[in-house]
């Protein structure tokens, strides 16, 4: 990488930015597990409870200059651990004693809004904390008195929150932590103007965190603005990719031989584990109910499962004592399922990017991996869609298939 | 309607007797609910009519409910079927009468969910039909509610979940609405659905800026769908109330050739076919080459949605560029660089375009004997820009693949990058 090139960040980190457009790493410090980061006890058994072991790349490097009190940009994207880093501050800096709201984060969307409140919530759980989601909805009198008896941590879209604050529901005097999660898309959402009306009420003296994805120029004016010599962290994501993974197709022509094919195949999937992906719930039940119903052992997520039930299976099933799991894309969402060798689309996904979401996987894991993709007729044309839409091949099955997982 | 209601019921029986654990978690939301109900229905007679008194609580329970609701008892597909057992025994057996079971919509029964509720599950139907794409199911999910009264709210809460989302999603509940016509929803409840989005566009707004004209194109595409009667934008109660959502769909409405263009309104990141993606990026292309005009050729791209197809838009920009001049050629790597510094396009995807590019060159060199030394061309300054590693190294070319079906449009072969 020792060329003078501009641009160079992907690579060299160190290297110097030709123009305001390249952020540079200017802290490398990382701090390798939560047992070194000095934090408060009960927060600990939250972080372990929730289920994290070792700290991702971002939480290793951002955490500890947050709570040392600097500014901090954090370029990041979802799927770092960049949530659970600004919650786990956040938690940490909070004085629990104090009714007053310290935190601040703002979100690009309600539903963005509503995830932070729960990870901030459960990384939480050991510690009296008080965490509000301010979006849209909810009766706006129950916000303002919720909010008037104060609560340590809100979070909601810059637009509402600074309704709150004009309707003097949300005090900020007392705001130590002020963070901005997807700073880009704030931006991209039309947020600008409310971004810097709530920066207008923060005290003077507030620590800003901005986590942003992709720092274009605006981003780069509001950090310019609000945050005088922060530091900066880049943290890349190993894409997604479906190299090294083995993708083979099973044509079963119609859809009722889908299931006789499964039957035939469990031997050789539970030889390694497998997940099973439905599109549908439904599709779910049915198919446990089926598996179970002909004494096959499977394992499977229900709707009805909270994010902590559906760890413990997930769990379970990591180490070992089930070896198939039945699930959807919407039910395996944020549930690690990349160190799974074997993948079964039972549906193909009607929706292109559940396809690399289900069987890619990141560099970090660069593992071998096969898919079987149960296809009918019908399906053909979509099969044909996700080879071009990602340049990959899918190939029919050999009869070898168990060599290879 | 019937007809789903009876076919899910079929589907679903065999399947209770093994559920019967669940049943009791039912058993102890459904007594919550039932209080719910009751509740709504006083505070609905106080409403009187107007869509005011919901208009405070449209949904007093939504914390959460965006995302993974956390106080949803169960999978609406099976607990509603239990739950409706219940309801008859437990509950007030005059609200749900005995021919709810084959009722459905056209009969206009008392809903058998209270509405928030009823709101709850629609939430994670949505939220699923937004990964599973599957019309079907989720009007059948729906319909499994078995509380048509309350169905305006599917065109209110698909449209306002959707305004989080992107244009993908929006298409898709474009699309449900449309297959939802008229058996789950008729023109009146979409209508009524519309009326108390532009009750609520102002709360909306707040967290989501681009409400109105998001809204606006809604309602200009169900009135394309027919779906909606143009007469509704120009009842002056509905115009009234919507304001220049109305106005702005009215717009939409009165441009030229107006049916091709509202029928596509959410833009080719809706989630459109490969082919068209491909129609897409050579116009976006075209236009940059013509124009010049960089920041539109980038919002371009982040319109088309399609992270792990930008290795297409490096294929395509380069083979564009390289039939036309050299100043063509500076251009498309400005494009190609800034596209990659923005982090629009990933190093992964440029390097995947370029091995592809190595591979079409046998092909290439057909039209054009320079082809190679100018693709080695844009290597160098693709490298010099940053957007591809040092290190790359050109594939050999690929021998020619037989031409696929699919891949004829093209007529090219399409090479495998792994191989």
């Amino acid at each position: 990488m020792a060329d003078s090139a501009p641009e160079q960040r992907e690579d060299a980190p160190h290297g110097a930015a030709p123009d305001d457009e390249v952020i540079e790493t200017n802290w490398d410090e990382a701090v390798e597990s939560f047992d070194a980061m000095e934090l408060r006890e009960e927060l600990l058994r939250g972080i372990y409870a929730y289920g994290f072991e070792k700290p991702s790349a971002i939480q290793q490097r951002a955490i500890k200059p947050i709570l040392m009190g600097k500014d901090v940009i954090a370029q990041a994207q979802s799927g770092t651990g960049k949530t659970a880093t600004f919650a786990i501050s956040i938690l940490q800096k909070i004085d629990v004693g104090l009714q007053e709201c310290q935190a601040l984060v703002l979100a690009p969307t309600r539903e963005l809004a509503q995830q932070i409140v729960k990870v901030v919530r459960a990384i939480g759980d050991y510690m009296n904390i008080q965490v509000h989601a301010c979006v849209g909805g909810t009766a706006v009198r129950d916000d303002i008195r919720t909010l008037q008896n104060g609560v340590h941590v809100v979070v909601g879209t810059p637009g509402r929150v600074y309704d709150m604050i004009n309707r003097r529901a949300l005090r900020m005097a007392s705001v130590k932590l002020f963070t901005l999660d997807e700073a880009d898309e704030m931006l991209s959402r039309g947020f600008k103007d409310q971004i810097y009306d709530v920066f207008q009420f923060l005290p003077e003296k507030v620590q800003v965190a901005l986590f942003s994805a992709t720092m274009p120029l605006e981003v780069l004016d509001v950090t310019n603005r609000f945050m005088p010599s922060p530091v900066r962290i880049l943290v890349k994501r190993d894409e997604l990719t479906l190299e090294g993974i083995k993708q083979f197709y099973i044509a079963v022509d119609k859809e009722e031989w889908k299931f006789d094919t499964l039957c035939d195949l469990y031997e050789t999937l539970t030889i390694t584990q497998a997940i099973i992906y439905c599109n549908t719930r439904r599709r779910v039940d049915w198919l446990t109910e089926k598996m179970q119903s002909r004494d096959f052992t499977v394992s499977s997520m229900h709707g009805e499962m909270g994010q902590g039930e559906r760890d413990v299976i997930m769990r379970e099933f990591r180490s070992g004592s089930s070896r198939v799991l039945i699930t959807t894309d919407l039910l395996a969402r944020g549930i690690d399922v990349q160190q799974v060798s074997l993948v079964i689309n039972y549906d193909l996904p009607t929706n292109r990017e559940n396809y690399i979401h289900r069987i890619g996987r990141s560099g970090r894991f660069g593992r071998k991996g096969v898919a079987i993709n149960f296809i009918t007729a019908g399906d053909v044309r979509y099969l044909r869609d996700i080879e071009e839409f990602y340049h990959t091949q899918v190939e029919e099955m050999p009869m070898n298939v168990k060599d290879l997982i | 309607m019937s007809d789903l209601l009876a076919s899910g019921g079929s589907h679903n029986k065999p399947h209770r007797t093994h559920q019967a654990p669940d049943t009791r978690t039912g058993d102890e939301g459904s007594s919550k609910r039932n209080i719910q109900r009751k509740a709504h229905k006083q505070g609905s007679a106080h409403a009187g009519g107007g869509g005011h008194g919901q208009k405070g609580k449209w949904d007093p329970t939504d914390d959460g409910s965006l995302g993974v609701v956390k106080l949803m008892p169960g999978d609406p597909n099976y607990v509603s079927e239990e739950e409706e057992e219940n309801y008859v025994l437990v509950s007030d057996s005059a609200i749900i009468s005995p021919t709810n079971g084959q009722g459905g919509r056209a009969s206009r029964q008392a809903p058998m969910l209270g509405l928030s509720e009823f709101k709850q599950r629609l939430s994670t139907i949505f939220e699923e039909y937004f990964l599973s794409e599957d019309v079907q199911e989720a009007l059948r999910s729906i319909g499994e509610l078995k509380s048509a009264a309350y169905h305006y709210e599917v065109v209110k809460r698909g449209i306002n979940m959707s305004l989080d989302k992107r244009d993908h999603e929006r298409e898709l509940v474009s699309k449900l609405l449309s297959e939802a016509y008229p058996q789950v929803l008729d023109s009146q409840e979409i209508g009524k659905g519309f009326q108390r989005l532009f009750e609520m566009i102002d709360d909306i707004q707040l967290d989501a800026p681009a409400a109105r004209p998001l809204v606006a194109s809604f309602l200009a595409r169900a009135v394309v769908d027919e779906i909606l009667p143009p007469s509704f934008l120009r009842d002056p109660t509905i115009a009234g109330l919507g304001g220049d959502i109305v106005e702005g769909a009215r717009r939409l409405l009165s441009r030229d050739h107006v049916l091709s263009r509202v029928e596509r309104v959410w833009g080719p990141g809706d989630g459109r076919s490969v082919q068209e993606l491909k129609v897409a990026i050579d116009q976006l292309l075209e236009e940059y080459l013509m124009s010049r005009q960089m920041d539109e050729a980038i919002q371009c791209v982040r319109d088309l949605n399609c992270a792990h197809f930008h290795h297409e838009i490096v294929k395509r920009a380069v083979k564009q560029a390289i039939d036309k001049g050299e100043q063509d050629c500076t251009a498309m790597s400005s494009l190609l660089a800034q596209l990659h510094s923005l982090e629009v396009i990933s190093t992964a995807q440029v390097v995947m375009g370029f091995d592809r590019l190595y591979e079409l060159v046998p092909d290439l060199l057909l039209d054009m004997p320079t082809a190679e030394s100018l693709l080695d061309k844009f290597v160098k300054q693709a490298q010099q820009d940053g957007c591809l590693p040092q290190d790359y190294v050109k594939p050999p070319p690929a021998p020619p693949k037989p031409v696929r079906e699919l891949d004829e449009v093209e007529a090219e072969p399409s090479g495998d990058v792994e191989a």
